[in-house]
């Protein structure tokens, strides 16, 4: 019993290893372009 | 609007997620035979059919967009691609830990298992084959393709296990028919409904990422005719 806890314990951990880093890395990318586009029009303005 | 659909559809599926972890712990009953590493079945399964569900919709995107050359199509059918990518990624991961304490092997050549595998290298192709091409009608119209072509691997996969007689990988969804006990497939129920809704979140949000590089390469172009 114990060692098939083990197992799904380590099953569940894949899957949030894998959600959170899904969501990490959408929300770093966006947040990076985000930044980026601003930078990119207090540019076009300055111009 | 779009931000406040993808908003409200994340918060119901985090409150979905919780209610369906609850689901799978303590009201499912325990597996007889495999004890409670059979609790992992409700996310594997959950995970495999919206891959699927991803798959299908770069498939119909992939068409859409060849007819119409549309840009909104292809975002959608790539962004679906790294979804669906990373939701094989859980499949193939959970079923071997699943795997070990019921088959003995984390790894069988099961075809239900190689055809999966192969769907994951079809659409790490899908993603390569972007990453290879510069040009952005060129690299559209032809991943568009391969999200066609690609798409036939999902029903060799879902009809393995009839298919191939060697197969030891379970269906439980037999003509129709799901031999569970109610609590478990009531459990199944939430969890898939959970998961698809997490999709549907992740693909309106990776949309956004897409629509974001879009307008990067437009402010750009705008700032060098300026200059």
């Amino acid at each position: 019993m114990e060692e098939s806890l083990k197992y799904m314990f380590a099953g569940y951990s894949v899957i949030w290893i894998i959600i959170f880093a899904l969501v990490f890395s959408i929300g770093k990318r966006q947040g990076d372009l985000k930044k980026e586009i601003d930078e990119l029009r207090r540019i076009a303005e300055e111009k | 609007m779009r931000k406040l659909i993808t908003n409200i559809v994340g918060a119901v599926s985090m409150v979905l997620f919780v209610i369906a972890f609850y689901m799978a712990f303590l009201f499912a009953p325990t597996e007889q035979t495999m004890g409670h590493v059979q609790r992992i079945f409700y996310f594997h399964v959950s995970f495999a059919w919206v891959s699927f569900i991803a798959f299908f919709v770069t498939f119909a995107a992939s068409i859409v967009y060849l007819k119409t050359r549309k840009r909104f199509w292809d975002i959608v059918a790539a962004s679906s691609v790294e979804l669906g990518i990373a939701f094989c990624c859980i499949i193939l991961t959970t079923g071997p830990i699943w795997a070990r304490p019921v088959w003995g092997a984390f790894w069988t050549w099961d075809p239900r298992l190689v055809t999966t595998l192969i769907l994951l290298f079809i659409y790490m192709a899908y993603l390569m084959l972007r990453g290879a091409i510069d040009e952005e009608t060129k690299r559209a119209k032809f991943s568009a393709v391969l999200g066609i072509i690609g798409f036939l691997d999902v029903p060799i996969v879902y009809r393995s296990v009839d298919w191939w007689s060697r197969t030891i990988h379970p269906n439980v969804i037999k003509k129709g028919n799901i031999a569970l006990h109610p609590n478990m497939l009531m459990s199944l129920r939430v969890a898939l409904l959970a998961v698809t809704l997490f999709y549907f979140f992740l693909l309106f949000r990776r949309i956004r990422l897409e629509e974001l590089r879009d307008e990067v390469k437009e402010l750009r172009k705008k700032i060098l005719k300026e200059h």
